[in-house]
């Protein structure tokens, strides 16, 4: 079952006031909104840390940081195991004989 | 109202379910059925208010067992309270499908949950725990193809060896100790080793965690909604009512809070990858239990609250998107905010709870396990703990309302959720909001008092960094098209081992055994036709022995035989 794909109507009127969300344009402002956040956090952390932002004194610093890195590491990662472990979407299906060598989904 | 609850007292919450269950599955009108699954939930709700004292009732004495069904303390109500309430959440989500199978299916289940939640003894918890793998296999039965056949069968098979190892352990221990009591156990004997096991492999402990990204997936939309709230949160609960302070649990508890994150990534199945954001956040419970104490325990317990609650809305976004579009693969959705726009708001509420957004529940409850390992020095765990919920947490809650919602538009037009999936929906994400803003109201109910303040500067400060720098690593992968998902793959994980590779071992090992007994009776019949052709040779009609001998022959045989008595004789002793 597939839903019928239509993109010039059927859009709900509640989303309509939102349709520029899906340009590249969009997409590009949040991500220059987000860096200039990020960057912005870090900077008033690293200026005011004895002022109570601070968080545990043995993880002193811009903690965040590093998962920031390990979410970069984490999806660049995903190449390797995609490139490692990955198979056809429908690997077990075949094993299985629910669809027959030659046969697409 | 408190004098038509007393009635109530000491009733376990449990029956309620159960027998609403089993009157659905008798019930062949729908909205006979229907209006019990609202009556069920609402009965045990009224049981679990009207017993407020702790205590141990149900007790059934068996002479030399004595059964305690109904033991109410701080711990096994914090966990029946969230199980009736999805309960009741779910039977509003399901009001617009007509499937008698799940809807009987799905009240017993719950109601196996909280009866196991409230077990006082071993016995009775087995009971209960097999019941509740029992009840949930219709769920992915009913989808009714042959993939979800198998998988409703391997989902089986592993729930009945939980249950089977429970009781195992239950009677190892039992004659260790001479009591079936479920209290504290660790793994100082075998049997705390195998009940540990038992209660993993519904946990999803590493390696036999394969089963939730298996099943999950392939169950009905509903189904899914139900199995994510209790099998694996009964399993914490029994850990932490069974090995709370056993450190091991840390290790395995930060091992399932970390390796999920590269299948939350590559899964193309976007309930897979809920499934395996569950599994990161059994490990932050997992972690929770291991570190032990006061508040770890009660961080435990709030996730497990709180998490039953926002991975059901989770769910109950995806199965809306099932139901109108046919589809929950990542790659086959985008765009579906212009046609489903209520229920996408929905799933950003859910993904907020889920990556621990401060204001919404999943920021109130994951705090307390974070600084539960930083007070009790785990500050290593305190961090992997940081970066699996950067890793793990937020990429898939990101991901889900990404790729579900926005992303490339596939231009699918279709319908919104029906209202009554909305309504389920709007009171689960009430719940996540209402939660996160009044947190006293949560930690009211966890096991042990506490004075915490989640809303410190520093946590929300630095929660809202960790949010928006793991927005911006996803955001520039999707931008500079490096996010791994570009078709439908399957990712192979350690289900794999019993799919294909034991499954070939298993066809290569009949394989061969069919070979190997041709061959053994290949030789036994050559044997038996050389037998049987030399004994024919030997007594037939033109046998050996049928032939005429001539006398002098017969007179040497028997002088022969002669001096072969002699010799006897002579030798025998008298």
């Amino acid at each position: 079952m597939t839903a019928p794909r239509d993109p010039k109507s059927g859009v709900h009127p509640l989303a309509r006031p939102l349709s520029g969300l899906s340009s590249l344009r969009a997409g590009l402002i949040t991500l220059i909104v987000l860096a200039v956040l990020v960057v912005a956090g870090f900077a008033l952390e690293t200026v005011i840390h004895d002022g109570g932002l601070s968080k545990y004194p043995e993880v002193y610093g811009p903690y965040e940081l590093l998962p920031l890195a390990a979410a970069a590491v984490a999806i660049l990662l995903g190449w390797g195991l995609v490139w490692l472990v990955s198979r056809s979407g429908d690997f077990y299906a075949r094993a299985a004989g629910d669809v027959k060598e030659g046969e697409d989904d | 109202m408190t004098d038509a609850l007393s009635i109530l007292n000491g009733v376990s919450p449990a029956w309620f379910l159960i027998l609403a269950g089993l009157l659905a599955w008798a019930s062949p009108r729908s909205e006979l059925r229907k209006a019990l699954m609202l009556l069920g939930p609402i009965g045990a709700l009224a049981a679990w208010f009207a017993t407020g004292e702790t205590g141990v009732y149900g007790v059934l004495d068996l002479g030399p067992v004595v059964l305690e069904t109904f033991r109410l303390d701080n711990l096994s109500r914090v966990w029946a309270l969230v199980f009736i309430l999805i309960s009741f959440i779910n039977a509003v989500y399901a009001l617009h499908e007509r499937n008698r199978m799940t809807d009987g299916a799905a009240l017993i289940y719950a109601g196996s949950a909280v009866g196991a939640v409230f077990a006082g003894d071993m016995l009775t918890l087995f009971f209960f725990w097999e019941l509740t793998a029992l009840a949930s296999a219709p769920l992915i039965f009913s989808v009714g193809t042959p993939e979800a056949q198998r998988a409703g069968l391997r989902y089986l098979a592993i729930q009945v060896l939980s249950g089977v190892m429970l009781l195992g352990g239950a009677a190892m221990l039992a004659s260790q100790t001479g009591s079936w009591a479920f209290d504290a156990i660790g793994t100082g004997s075998a049997a705390g080793i195998v009940l540990l096991l038992a209660f993993g492999l519904k946990a999803g402990f590493p390696l036999l965690h394969m089963w939730i990204p298996d099943a999950y997936p392939k169950a009905t939309g509903v189904g899914s909604v139900v199995l994510s709230a209790f099998t694996t949160k009964l399993a914490i609960y029994a850990l932490a009512r069974g090995f709370a302070g056993e450190e091991a649990l840390i290790v395995i508890g930060l091992v399932m809070a970390i390796f999920p994150v590269f299948y939350v990534v590559t899964s193309n199945d976007l309930r897979q990858t809920l499934a395996y954001a569950l599994i990161n956040q059994l490990g932050f419970m997992v972690v929770a239990v291991g570190v032990g104490g006061y508040l770890a325990i009660n961080g435990a317990a709030a996730n497990a609250f709180v998490g039953v609650i926002y991975m059901a809305l989770m769910f109950m976004v995806l199965g809306a998107v099932l139901l109108r579009t046919g589809t929950v693969k990542a790659t086959e959705l985008g765009g579906l905010y212009k046609s489903m726009p209520i229920t996408t708001l929905f799933a950003i509420i859910g993904a907020l709870s889920v990556m621990g957004a401060p204001l919404f529940s999943g920021f109130v409850a994951k705090t307390l396990i974070l600084s539960a390992t930083h007070y009790e020095h785990h500050d290593w765990a305190y961090t992997l703990l940081v970066y699996a919920s950067a890793g793990v947490m937020e990429i898939s809650a990101l991901k889900v309302v990404w790729f579900a919602f926005f992303g490339k538009d596939r231009g699918l037009r279709v319908k919104e959720a029906p209202q009554t999936m909305h309504l389920g929906m709007a009171l689960a994400a009430f719940l996540c909001v209402f939660l996160g803003v009044n947190y006293p109201a949560l930690y009211g109910i966890l096991p042990y008092d506490m004075d915490y303040k989640p809303y410190k500067l520093a946590s929300v400060y630095g929660q809202s960094q960790l949010l928006l720098g793991t927005m911006l690593v996803f955001g520039l992968a999707l931008y500079f098209k490096l996010f791994p998902l570009k078709e439908d793959r399957t990712i192979l994980d350690a289900d794999w081992l019993y799919r294909r590779f034991g499954d070939a071992s298993a066809r290569w090992g009949a394989a061969m055994g069919q070979l190997l007994f041709d061959a053994i009776g290949k030789v036994l019949g050559a044997f038996i036709s050389f037998v049987r052709l030399r004994l024919f040779n030997l007594f037939s009609p033109a046998g050996a022995l049928s032939k005429e001998f001539p006398s002098g022959m017969m007179a040497l045989w028997t002088a022969i035989m002669l001096a072969g008595v002699v010799l006897v004789a002579y030798f025998s002793p008298v």
